[in-house]
């Protein structure tokens, strides 16, 4: 692979016929018209059978969803990028999806993110257990269309468990711990490996098995409680665990410099981490003094922003963290997914974000 | 003698939780919506009432969050971006300071449910100046030393407002001073809490949440309040050296960021830990944070529980 290879992060926006099929309701014209227009730039054809699909009147959703994610894997393929998924077409996002597929959560209600925005968030009330395999038809899907390298997404085990409320671990805290901070660390430590062990790892491995080369472990949450990361790296090791593949991490909107140097201790191959979004690029010094020589998915595009960065500040950008790591450690990405932007200004973004990372090549060439 | 109450927001219903997306999405009306919260805010009451709280709040079901009455009804600033709430998985609106900050008395005042109130004794919850300031962007171009004096002089407005509508108790919650202060801010909260509390006869606490109280547990106990709040979840009371020097200790054991529903024997025995290591002069058995981290029923089920253990903590003490 050429120097700065690029790669989506995470999840697109989901189209609107998309969501509309999914709540059983029937398409706009101006929905069909949106298929027309992106399927015409993307070289997508046969869409009469998609649209047969939709009028149904009871439609095949799951082949739906494969539409869904052939038409996100085709927007990362024309923009250029080096490896693509299905910007997670299938999923309704990265906690409810996997929860819903663990033993031993259970739902009680609504909390608030913010504002009058309200999530469902579980609870953990038994031991964890993975009741089916997740993620497998989808990347099987994927594979079977992409026509470039595949990272597949799977949210990570730390974040889950931060996610959740924690009731089963609590209460098998071993009863001499009386000081309520320490039992809830241990409680936290018990949840993050169950869930690394008894449902990452055998659902990465079940992954690398059908064919995926490439596993991201989503990990948001990693720097939530710094003095916790120690737990996100076991936790990360042991899903991880004789897993034949490439493994990446991907943490977002957090305290870097909280990871270390805990996380030199962690086997991942790539860490993708948002830079944009702070424009703090100077973090990547934090790799250097620790001697940490892993790939770096260097974020370079805000996805809160509908600004569409220019090829030449992302040159700028990765060239700034080739100096310091060496251009062959460099990857260009996303913060994060772009599913807050429209598709066009997602569209927009990866292209220059393509057209950055060759900018940046063509100046390594030069220098020789 | 012990006592007992809640420290935060109390989470919405799963009723108002639905009403307020048909709000969002045009299927029903503002007004239904602020009829449904006034309802909770009786329900709430009435909860915490039959559990035998000895301060009564209305759950401050219409807050946004800690800063937003203030950041919207205050002169001199607005709630500005998205920022997660400390180690939460929760947001607020960090309000934006653009000039002086013009003291009104009237912006919390505004948020309460003072007829459902009357006749009970109630307390108000506000951020603590130093909260205020350290949470809130300064785009005002004035030193921060400027934007802490304005901070306490309106929350003293705010204060002075609420005593004279018959709060018995003002809270001031302070999350940033254990989570991001170093000595030097210690002084300056400390400074500016005088300026809001000086001749204030309602009782007032100072409570902290989210981080370790026990490296300025010291410096805590010499606030002008009556009270000082613990999260137990963030502290460990082995490594709290001070003693409380006379200050009422609110004992946060009961964690509002997680369903599983104490014992009433565990609140007792932190609450017993506390006295013993301590020497309050009394203690009050609260939540450690706000319960709007949890779906309602789950905070409603540990009000009660809070009641329970604060019976057993009055009856093991007497």
């Amino acid at each position: 692979m050429e120097l700065f290879p690029t790669q989506e992060i995470g999840s697109l926006a989901k189209p609107a016929w998309l969501v509309k099929a999914t709540r059983g309701q029937k398409p706009s014209a101006a929905d069909l018209a949106e298929i027309d227009r992106w399927a015409e730039r993307l070289g997508i054809e046969g869409t009469a059978e998609l649209k047969a699909l939709l009028a149904a009147e009871r439609p095949d959703r799951e082949r739906i969803r494969d539409w869904a994610a052939l038409f996100a894997i085709r927007l990362q393929e024309a923009a250029g990028l080096d490896v693509v998924y299905d910007g997670e077409a299938r999923r309704i996002e990265m906690y409810e999806y996997p929860v819903r597929r663990i033993a031993g959560f259970h739902f009680y209600g609504h909390v608030r993110s913010f504002d009058n925005k309200y999530y469902r968030k579980a609870a953990v009330v038994d031991r964890v257990r993975l009741t089916e395999p997740f993620h497998l038809d989808e990347l099987r899907y994927v594979k079977s269309v992409a026509r470039r390298l595949v990272k597949i997404p799977v949210s990570g085990p730390y974040t889950l468990a931060d996610w959740s409320f924690n009731e089963y671990y609590l209460k098998h805290v071993d009863a001499s711990v009386r000081d309520l901070s320490a039992r809830a660390y241990e409680a936290k430590r018990a949840f993050a490996l169950d869930l690394a062990r008894e449902v990452l790892h055998p659902t990465l491995h079940a992954l690398a098995e059908a064919g995926a080369d490439w596993i991201q472990v989503d990990e948001p949450a990693a720097t939530t409680h710094p003095e916790e990361v120690p737990i996100l790296v076991e936790a990360f090791n042991a899903a991880a665990d004789g897993v034949r593949a490439k493994i990446s991490i991907h943490i977002c909107y957090s305290n870097y410099r909280a990871l270390y140097p805990a996380i030199l201790q962690m086997r991942v191959d790539h860490l993708a981490l948002e830079f944009k979004n702070t424009d703090d690029y100077d973090v990547v010094q934090i790799f250097k003094e620790h001697g940490d020589r892993r790939e770096l998915g260097l974020g370079v595009l805000d996805v809160h922003s509908d600004v569409i960065e220019t090829p030449e500040e992302i040159r700028d950008k990765l060239l700034g963290a080739a100096a310091v790591l060496g251009a062959e450690k460099i990857w260009a990405n996303p913060d994060c997914g772009l599913r807050t932007r429209t598709w066009d200004v997602a569209f927009a973004k990866l292209q220059n974000l393509v057209l950055g990372a060759r900018l940046a090549r063509e100046a390594v060439a030069r220098k020789g | 003698m012990p006592f007992a109450h809640l420290v935060g927001i109390f989470p919405r219903s799963e009723k108002v939780v639905e009403l307020s997306r048909a709000v969002d999405r045009g299927r029903a009306s503002p007004e239904e919506l602020a009829a449904a919260i006034a309802e909770d805010e009786r329900r709430v009451i009435a909860l915490q009432q039959e559990a035998g709280l000895d301060y009564i709040t209305d759950g401050q079901l219409r807050w946004h969050d800690l800063l937003r009455p203030l950041a919207t009804g205050i002169p001199g600033m607005y709630p500005g971006g998205i920022v997660r709430w400390f180690d939460n998985n929760t947001f607020y609106r960090h309000p934006v300071i653009t000039g002086p900050l013009e003291p009104t008395g009237e912006a919390i005042l505004r948020v309460l449910n003072l007829p459902a109130l009357a006749g009970i004794r109630w307390k108000a919850i506000v951020p603590s100046p130093y909260a205020l300031v350290e949470l809130s962007e300064n785009r005002s171009g004035r030193a921060a030393r400027q934007v802490l004096d304005d901070a306490a002089a309106v929350l003293r407005a705010e204060a002075q407002a609420l005593e004279a509508a018959g709060c018995a108790y003002i809270q001031f919650s302070d999350p940033a001073l254990v989570t991001l202060a170093d000595r030097e801010d210690v002084a300056r909260a400390r400074d500016a809490l005088a300026k809001v509390t000086d001749g204030l006869r309602v009782r007032t606490a100072l409570h902290t949440f989210f981080g370790d109280a026990g490296p300025v547990f010291e410096e805590l106990v010499k606030f002008p309040v009556d009270e000082i709040g613990l999260d137990l979840y963030a502290t460990s009371l082995d490594d709290v050296r001070a003693e409380a020097a006379g200050k009422t200790v609110l004992v946060g054991a009961l964690d509002g960021r997680n369903s599983l529903i104490e014992d009433v024997d565990t609140l007792v025995e932190q609450a017993v830990r506390l006295r013993e290591r301590l020497g309050p002069a009394d203690v009050a058995l609260v939540p450690n944070c706000d319960l709007e981290f949890l779906p309602w029923d789950v905070a409603a089920a540990k009000t009660r529980r809070l009641g329970e253990a604060a019976q057993v903590l009055r009856t093991a003490v007497a």
